[in-house]
């Protein structure tokens, strides 16, 4: 109503006209109404998401663990080993547990396998009288040696690097799940 | 009197806020008169969803979301707080009520062709809100924390790592990290409980408003077209001529259904009470089993029963087809006809994904592709003799996991072929080499098993013969392939069997027809080689007595370049011939003087001639170094078909 006898205007327009942005005092207002948004925007985005995705800027780690002392393990037979997570929060209680299947094939030499089917990632488990890993989700079967024996699992289980130090076996854990 | 002071008010309400017409304006606003109870599904989903939001922030009061405590405030919340229980069951039947309306809301509009002009965006709106719920009740299953839980996240990791190049970076957003952990439960909870709500609630209002923008689509009509120039002046029309006001004349139904829909809800809480809570949420105990709720298990079978070779492609790919062929509709036909009647494809396709979810959810349920680790051993009775070695053998069959795949009486898992009466089906070598050998699913038994055992387990299979029936024709040579029923994955040398048994098969990556051929050729090979010396000393024409010396030197040649090439590839080649050859060799010895002759020569013709015809198939379809030699032993075999040929003129 009060504008009506103002000479008949273009439509104003809410995007803004570039050509005129820094000419028309609307189109230049419009700019910092703009800018001031996104500021704002940024301001409490930028630390949120960085906060909520924090584990893409923290490293991954591997750590060599404890899992038994050497004489524990009988030579030939398959074990499970229980650790904790160390990569967890303290909060984590017990789902920073891990089981890992240890093998003493001989003396002085270990084999440790990830629990984790390669399939589709379901536990698998040792049957000793079998002398298999059988997962109980779609049925994939693995020899002692972690390889596949049959089934849909793609390749062999996943091996943890092991080593003997000071009388303890030692296997190497990282980023178990993103290895595969 | 009373009324006036509500008008009053409602008139002041108006003039300072501005909503009351606007409100009035929408629960009266025409809807076509022939809506039906088809229409009711949307009102159910925002009924269920209403019982969702209340349970669930009821629950948020006391649920910890820790790595460490959220399991047991469930068990606290399930057991010692009123209500608690209760509200547990309500929030997932409301769930499951979401998530069932959802899919039927999405059918009728299907079918009711709502998709069309001018609604296009009213279905894309709801198909990303049917995504949205599976994955605000996914979120919400992990949340339970249980052993399934945590297992569900590795599951999932496990799929997303066949993503190229992102794998690794999508399964650290699964997990939040590098593994399952506190971390991934407070960010499964922040989604479930803040971003994916927020994303809902406000599409469910784009949603709506698009239903009252448009308006309802009426009920369709056969021989009724959409189109673009015309449909919004017909809609208006029609509703002028027969349209009602949807508060009460169609919201009634809404409101008895949804009446409906959350005494269901009460009922199944009741009757089923809240989802148990299982094992803790501790990954070192591996006795699990991941199961996704019910909505999933028909996604859980399909993965299950996917081909090998498919599977990578099907993991990433299929839920992109899903979502793009959710959106397809009205991208596909937006105009033309609506009804139901005249879109037969729509109805097909309706038909099929119905069918198909609910074969695959049944498959899921029953779960065969598992091995039943539980499954009781085969009893006293069922194995019926009192033979030692049977019994022996049974145990072994009950101690070595057989028993988990395979079905023997009744007892046992179903992963495999059921073994009742095996014994009428395979002779006792053709049981001997499945068990060394494996197949496909299952393992090569040769290391895991001593000779003793390997003979007992045998014999056990071979006694079970629920028909009393003996197993049929053995194995055919010179006329073609080991039996089909066989099928062997690798052929194996048995006296290697029982001379080292620790010694294990690497796994062979050759097609079972090309083992199966080879083993064949193998076998023809040895029995040319038998019948070359048995024609050496008995012939008495000296030209076949010198083409049955070429027949031992050149293919006793052959059969060394084939075992080494076979064990090249892992493939253990048939320690004999079969039985039927030697038969042929027996009833060839019989013979003597020009009929030897003859005869052998005859075979010799028969035997190349068809010799001929399975080396052409393993050039034409063989792999590697087989078919190398395949293509050079070619030769030789029509050099010596030929020989004999002439010879027998
Ligand atoms: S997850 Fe192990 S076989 Fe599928």
């Amino acid at each position: 109503m009060c504008c009506s006898d103002e000479q008949p205007k273009e439509e104003p327009k809410v995007a803004i006209n570039w050509s005129t942005v820094l000419i028309s005092r609307t189109e230049f207002l419009k700019l910092v109404s703009v800018v001031c948004s996104g500021f704002i925007g940024m301001i409490v985005a930028i630390p949120a998401i960085g906060f909520a995705f924090e584990y893409f800027l923290v490293p991954s780690r591997e750590d060599w663990i404890k899992v038994g002392e050497l004489e524990k393990f009988e030579p030939g037979k398959t074990v499970a080993v229980v650790f904790r997570d160390t990569t967890g929060l303290p909060w984590d209680g017990d789902c920073a547990k891990r089981t890992a299947w240890l093998r003493r094939v001989d003396e002085g030499n270990f084999e440790a396998f990830a629990v984790n089917c390669t399939h589709l990632g379901c536990p698998v488990r040792w049957e000793a009288g079998a002398e298999l890993f059988m997962c109980p989700c779609h049925g994939g079967v693995y020899y002692s040696d972690g390889s596949v024996a049959g089934g849909p699992p793609p390749r062999p289980l996943h091996r943890y690097p092991t080593r003997i130090a000071k009388g303890q076996v030692e296997i190497k854990v990282g980023p178990v799940l993103t290895e595969g | 009197m009373a009324n006036k002071v509500i008008d009053k008010a409602l008139e002041w309400l108006e003039d300072r806020t501005g909503l009351v017409k606007p409100f009035i304006h929408m629960m009266l606003h025409p809807v076509p008169g022939k809506s039906t109870w088809a229409y009711v599904f949307g009102t159910a989903i925002m009924t269920s969803f209403i019982v969702q939001l209340a349970s669930g922030v009821a629950l948020s009061t006391l649920y910890v979301p820790s790595g460490s405590q959220a399991w047991e405030s469930i068990k606290w919340i399930t057991e010692q707080v009123p209500f608690g229980s209760w509200l547990r069951a309500t929030h997932y039947f409301g769930a499951s009520a979401m998530i069932i309306f959802v899919g039927a809301h999405a059918i009728r509009t299907y079918l009711f062709g709502s998709f069309k002009f001018p609604r296009e965006l009213n279905w894309i709106s709801g198909v990303f809100l049917l995504f949205l719920t599976v994955a605000i009740a996914f979120t919400g299953q992990v949340l339970r924390w249980d052993q399934t839980a945590v297992w569900t996240i590795a599951v999932g990791a496990e799929q997303a790592l066949r993503a190229p190049f992102v794998g690794p970076m999508l399964v650290r957003v699964l997990c939040s990290g590098d593994n399952v952990s506190s971390a991934s439960l407070s960010h499964f909870f922040a989604m479930h409980v803040f971003i994916f709500p927020a994303l809902l609630v406000a599409l469910i209002g784009f949603h709506v408003w698009l239903v009252l923008h448009h308006g309802i689509s009426e009920p369709p009509k056969a021989g009724k077209i959409v189109k673009r120039e015309t449909y919004r002046e017909e809609y208006q029309e029609l509703l002028k001529k027969e349209g009602v006001a949807f508060w009460p004349h169609a919201a009634w139904r809404d409101a008895v259904f949804s009446t409906l829909v959350v005494l269901g809800i009460c009922a199944c809480a009741l009757y089923f009470g809240p989802p148990v809570i299982e094992n803790p949420p501790d990954p070192s105990l591996i006795n699990a089993e991941p199961k996704p709720d019910w909505y999933l298990t028909w996604y859980f079978a399909l993965l299950a029963l996917v081909p090998a070779q498919f599977e990578d492609w099907f993991i990433l790919l299929f839920p992109v087809f899903l979502v793009v062929g959710m959106l397809t509709p009205p991208f596909i036909s937006n105009t033309g006809e609506r009804s139901a009647r005249r879109r037969p494809w729509a109805v097909a396709i309706v038909v099929v994904v119905v069918g198909s979810v609910l074969a695959l959810w049944q498959e899921g349920v029953n779960e065969y592709w598992t091995p039943r680790f539980e499954a009781t051993p085969v009893p006293k009775t069922a194995i019926g003799t009192t033979d030692s070695d049977i019994e022996k053998g049974a145990k072994v069959f009950n101690d070595r996991g057989c028993l988990y795949c395979h079905v023997i009486s009744g007892h046992g898992g179903r992963r495999g072929p059921d073994l009742t009466d095996v014994g009428e089906r395979l002779s006792p070598d053709q049981i001997t080499i499945r068990i060394v050998n494996g197949g496909v699913n299952m393992p090569a038994y040769a290391g895991n098993m001593s000779a003793e055992e390997l003979k007992q387990v045998t014999k056990f299979l071979e006694s079970r013969r629920p028909h009393g029936l003996k197993t049929g024709p053995s194995t055919h040579l010179l006329k073609g392939t080991v039996p089909v029923d066989l099928r062997p994955e690798q052929v194996i040398d048995s006296s290697e069997v029982s001379g080292s048994p620790a010694q294990k098969l690497p796994k062979l990556d050759l097609a079972p027809a090309e083992i199966a051929r080879i083993a064949a050729i193998a076998q023809d090979g040895m029995t040319e080689v038998r019948l070359g010396k048995l024609a050496e000393s008995k012939a008495s024409d000296p030209e076949v007595k010198k083409l049955a010396s070429l027949m031992v030197t050149e293919h006793s040649a052959a059969n060394e370049q084939l075992k080494e090439l076979a064990a090249g590839v892992g493939l253990i080649l048939p320690p004999d011939i079969n039985n039927e050859q030697k038969a042929l060799i027996d009833s060839l010895s019989e013979l003597s003087g020009s009929d030897f002759d003859k005869r052998y020569v005859e075979v010799l013709m028969d035997a190349h001639m068809h010799a001929i015809t399975v080396f052409e198939t393993e050039v034409r379809e063989g792999s590697g170094s087989l078919k190398d030699w395949a293509k050079n032993v070619l030769r030789t075999i029509k050099r010596h078909h030929h020989a004999a040929m002439t010879l027998s003129k």
